[in-house]
């Protein structure tokens, strides 16, 4: 199913919890929103499932316009945070639930309780209760019942928080699967980026209730459309460079001089760079300005040098074979990727380039 | 840290002296019942009745017409049992999960007219009764306690625990907010449920006044008042008398036998609330 | 999220069978005995009034029946209220420590809880039978004279005392037992270490923290035992005992409609024992603030 946003808003009381909202899904896709605790991801994917109603905009499913259409008539599967299981019934008849209720004939709500119970690999638990089952297991019954209508939306709330890290991981992967092959468009809400990369066919970043930008996991990556989206994605965060820039070279506020971090003829009064630690290179061959390492830090695999650049501190992505330890408190000339390199304005957080 | 045995050993008989107590109006009256006149007053009393006679109760249900009673008080009790537990749900359920101008005005009013103990009220329904003309009929015992503010406070209790996620997810599932109380807060709250039912059966079971002023033929009384009448017509008997108090009380004692934990759970909230 | 105030009238849909009856069978008669109590010269038949006043509970304060009544009344309260109490204070605290047992002690001890008072009463009828009754007979065996329990003026207010504590037993242990599970045993265990005896730690643990609840009981109690009156049906047939020595305030209500149809003297007497108990009710629970407040 298409699903197209305009201009979607909600405010409680006079607080906008989300504002001006306009995306379009189309059908199959797997769409994540991300964003940090209270932008408005909850209240998206509640306005999507007709469980809150807009305080301004539209929705459309496949062109038609749901948005006063309330919960129940909407056909959708929701998978709630913490399940929301029926505590009374048995997992096969937690399944059958919402084919009770739209009196679907009973051979066939054995037979599609079954389908869905097998999708999801609950099968040998039917008879139990919820409160009988691990957190993994309730997990599944969850998405079996929110599956078992065939709803063309599929949208869940952070499904995956409860359970521990192993068990995530394994659940990131069964959800995939689970959502090719029923084939249904599925809005999957998350805070943890690592999730939203590695289960998505494209991320909407929330922040403050405003979609900050709306694309493929590697793009947002890659290619920010915010000072917000650059800082929220990544691990460690990206290294930001505050000052003014002058036909590509960049001034920061004591006075340090980093050259050519911006294309020539670029000229900001009041710009932030952000550099990705893995496209900071030391002992550069084009050395872009000197700085002095301060610390090393082995994490696995990985080296993360911490390095002064005039007032600002960075943190540099290694290798291991590039550095050692006697390079702590020497300067070393220090040069930059230009693809990981974004400029943008300090005011607005607008990227610029 | 255990209690020493000669402290438990006093509990116990302490114990075993108050259950003694209560317990011992029960057993004479059931002994009782299968004595024979010349048996009832002897002195000093005999415990145990010579023989097993069944006559005291054969007396009871047909000459002073017990099963018509039994079958009235059996409806009566069914009936509101029934009723006031649909009424009862239905407010609950709209006190627990609906949210509306003047909501804890009436909840705070129900408590206040709680308290007012019916017997000060049964007057003024007598007269409702009777411009109604229902004096006389199964209707009139009927028709006051097809509502209870207990039950509903009870019940709106217990509805309140039922996570509001639930609701939510039962709209997604396609249920209409009356398919959500019957297919998830009623079985749900099965066990309150039948905590405020065994309650309202209880009391309708015993209920004396207002029976006694609503009824007048035999046709209509209830247990309490056919028992309460064959003394004051039939004279004192007392074997007659005990196996006439058996008839009203056993079915009552069966209950409270199959449903001891529910009842004490019921009789304690119910403390508490008032 | 499901609630919001649009949805009243839903909400009266669902409540509207509770509030019609409520209304019919609690509401109007509480509001209809709040009106009429203060109507002069009320006629029950033409529903007519001479004048809005107080000559009602003048006339029923001034009535030397209603007089003997709170007497009465007063009199079985104080007396059937604290021995309720201090029995049921002591069988609970036995009863919610044992576990071996529980079942048959729970079942005889709150077996009157589901009984017909009438049914139940027709039986004590039976033991005070001064002739060959039980308790004259167990009276003999220690050497005293049988007693006319039923007819005897003297002797009903303990007859109906005796069947009245009976009764409110069941109710108040079940209370108590509630109550004092949910007192933590590490109270008793410490006690028990520190070489308290049992009567030690009931005096000095036990009734300290039950404080509240025996208020509460106190008062249920209280409001129940100030209504008496169903229990002279099956002692007294209904008469309020030998020479009136039980006429009770709910007996005089009951004269005023069933002897006298007068409604206005009925409210009246009503409205008066309910302030009553509800001022004794306050009053319980302003004790039990300043008490809470100096602990
Ligand atoms: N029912 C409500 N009443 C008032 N404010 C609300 C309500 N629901 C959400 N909000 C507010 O709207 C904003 C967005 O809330 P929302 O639940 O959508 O955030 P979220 O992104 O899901 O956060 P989290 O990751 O913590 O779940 C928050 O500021 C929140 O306080
Ligand atoms: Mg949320």
């Amino acid at each position: 199913m298409r699903i197209e946003i305009r201009e979607l808003g909600r405010t409680f009381g006079s607080a906008p919890a989300v504002e001006g909202v306009s995306a379009t899904i189309e059908d199959g896709e797997f769409i994540c929103i991300l964003g940090p605790s209270g932008c408005g991801k909850t209240t998206m994917l509640n306005m999507l499932g007709g469980i809150i109603a807009p305080t301004a905009g539209t929705i459309l499913f496949d062109g038609v316009d749901v948005t006063k259409v309330p919960a129940e008539k909407r056909g959708v599967g929701f998978v709630f945070q913490n399940y929301a299981l029926y505590p009374h019934l048995t997992v096969a008849k937690n399944i059958e639930f919402p084919l009770a209720i739209e009196r679907v004939p009973r051979a066939e709500r054995r037979r599609r309780v079954r389908e869905a119970a097998d999708l999801v690999q609950v099968g040998p638990y039917l008879d139990r209760r919820p409160a009988e089952l691990s957190g993994g297991q309730q997990q599944r019954v969850a998405i079996a019942r929110a599956l078992v209508k065939n709803p063309s939306l599929l949208l869940l709330d952070e499904p995956l928080s409860n359970l521990d890290a192993r068990l995530r991981l394994e659940m990131r992967v069964e959800l995939q699967r689970i959502q090719r092959e029923a084939k249904v468009t599925t809005v999957f809400v998350t805070h943890d980026q690592d999730e939203a990369m590695s289960i998505s066919d494209r991320t909407m970043l929330m922040n403050r209730g405003r979609l900050v930008h709306f694309a493929d996991p590697q793009e947002l990556y890659d290619d920010p459309a915010e000072l917000f989206a650059a800082t929220f994605l990544g691990n460690p965060p990206i290294n930001q460079l505050r000052g003014r820039i002058d036909d590509g070279d960049l001034t920061l506020a004591d006075g340090t001089i980093v050259q050519g971090i911006a294309p020539a003829g670029l000229t900001v009064d009041a710009a932030i760079v952000g550099v990705r630690s893995e496209t900071v290179t030391l002992a550069s061959t084009a050395p872009r300005a000197r700085a002095r390492v301060e610390d090393l830090q082995y994490v696995g695999r990985d080296v993360y040098a911490d390095v002064r650049l005039g007032d600002a501190r960075l943190s540099a992505l290694v290798s291991r074979r590039e550095v050692d330890r006697s390079l702590v408190g020497t300067e070393v000339p220090i040069g930059f990727d230009a693809d990981g390199v974004h400029v943008f304005d300090a005011e607005s957080g607008r990227r610029i380039r | 840290m255990r209690e020493s045995a000669l402290n438990r050993i006093v509990s116990h008989a302490a114990l075993i002296a108050a259950s003694a107590i209560m317990l011992f109006p029960f057993i004479w009256m059931l002994l009782s019942a299968f004595k024979s006149p010349t048996e009832i007053a002897t002195v000093p009393p005999q415990l145990l009745p010579a023989e097993l006679r069944f006559g005291n109760f054969a007396f009871a249900l047909e000459t002073g017409r017990f099963d018509q009673y039994f079958l009235n008080t059996f409806i009566v009790a069914a009936s509101v049992v029934l009723l006031s537990l649909l009424t009862s749900v239905l407010a609950a359920y709209a006190l627990a999960f609906f949210d509306f101008a003047g909501k804890t005005a009436l909840l705070a009013l129900a408590v206040a007219f709680m308290m007012v103990p019916f017997e000060v009220l049964v007057v003024v329904n007598y007269d409702t009764v009777v411009q109604w003309g229902l004096v006389d009929t199964l209707v009139a015992q009927i028709l006051p306690f097809t509502t209870s503010i207990l039950s509903t406070l009870i019940l709106t209790n217990a509805f309140r625990k039922v996570p509001a996620t639930l609701r939510v997810a039962s709209r997604i599932d396609g249920a209409s907010s009356w398919a959500f109380l019957w297919r998830v807060v009623v079985p749900m709250n099965r066990p309150s449920l039948v905590t405020v039912s065994v309650l309202s059966a209880i009391a309708s079971w015993n209920a004396f006044l207002w029976p006694l002023l609503v009824t007048n033929t035999t046709e209509k009384r209830t247990l309490t008042i056919g028992l309460y009448n064959f003394i004051t017509e039939g004279g004192v008997r007392y074997e007659r008398l005990m196996a006439a108090s058996a008839v009203v009380i056993v079915p009552m004692v069966i209950v409270f036998l199959l449903l001891r934990r529910q009842i004490i759970n019921g009789v304690s909230t119910q403390g508490m609330k008032q | 999220m499901t609630a919001n105030r649009r949805s009243w009238p839903r909400a009266t849909a669902y409540l509207l069978p509770f509030l019609v009856g409520t209304a019919i069978f609690t509401v109007y008669p509480i509001v209809y005995l709040l009106i009429v109590a203060f109507q002069e010269d009320y006629n029950i038949l033409t529903r007519e009034f001479s004048q809005f006043g107080l000559s009602n509970f003048e006339a029923v304060l001034r009535d030397p029946d209603f007089g003997n009544a709170a007497r009465n009344t007063a009199l079985y309260t104080v007396i059937v209220v604290p021995v309720t109490i201090s029995l049921g204070l002591a069988i609970a605290s036995l009863l919610a420590r044992i576990r071996f047992l529980r079942p048959f002690y729970q079942t005889a001890l709150f077996l009157p809880l589901v009984t017909s008072s009438v049914a139940i009463g027709m039986v004590w009828k039976y033991i005070y039978n001064a002739d060959y009754g039980l308790l004259n007979f167990l009276l003999s065996t220690i050497g005293l004279d049988p007693v006319n329990w039923l007819n005897d003026p003297r002797w009903n207010m303990p007859a109906l005392v005796i069947f009245g504590v009976w009764s409110a037993l069941p109710f108040t242990i079940l209370i108590f037992v509630a109550a004092l599970q949910s007192i933590g045993e590490q109270y008793y265990t410490a006690a028990r270490i520190d070489g308290a005896t049992v009567v030690q730690r009931f005096f000095r643990i036990t009734v300290p923290l039950m404080g509240s609840t025996i208020g509460l009981v106190a008062v249920l109690n209280l409001i129940d035992s100030s209504k008496v009156f169903s229990e002279l049906f099956p002692l007294f047939n209904g008469s309020p005992g030998a020479g009136f020595s039980l006429y009770t305030v709910v007996y005089y209500i009951y004269e005023q409609l069933s002897a006298e149809w007068d409604l206005g003297r009925a409210a009246a007497a009503s409205l008066l024992l309910f302030a009553a108990v509800l001022v004794l009710t306050l009053l319980q629970a302003v004790l039990q603030r300043t008490r809470r407040r100096r602990s």
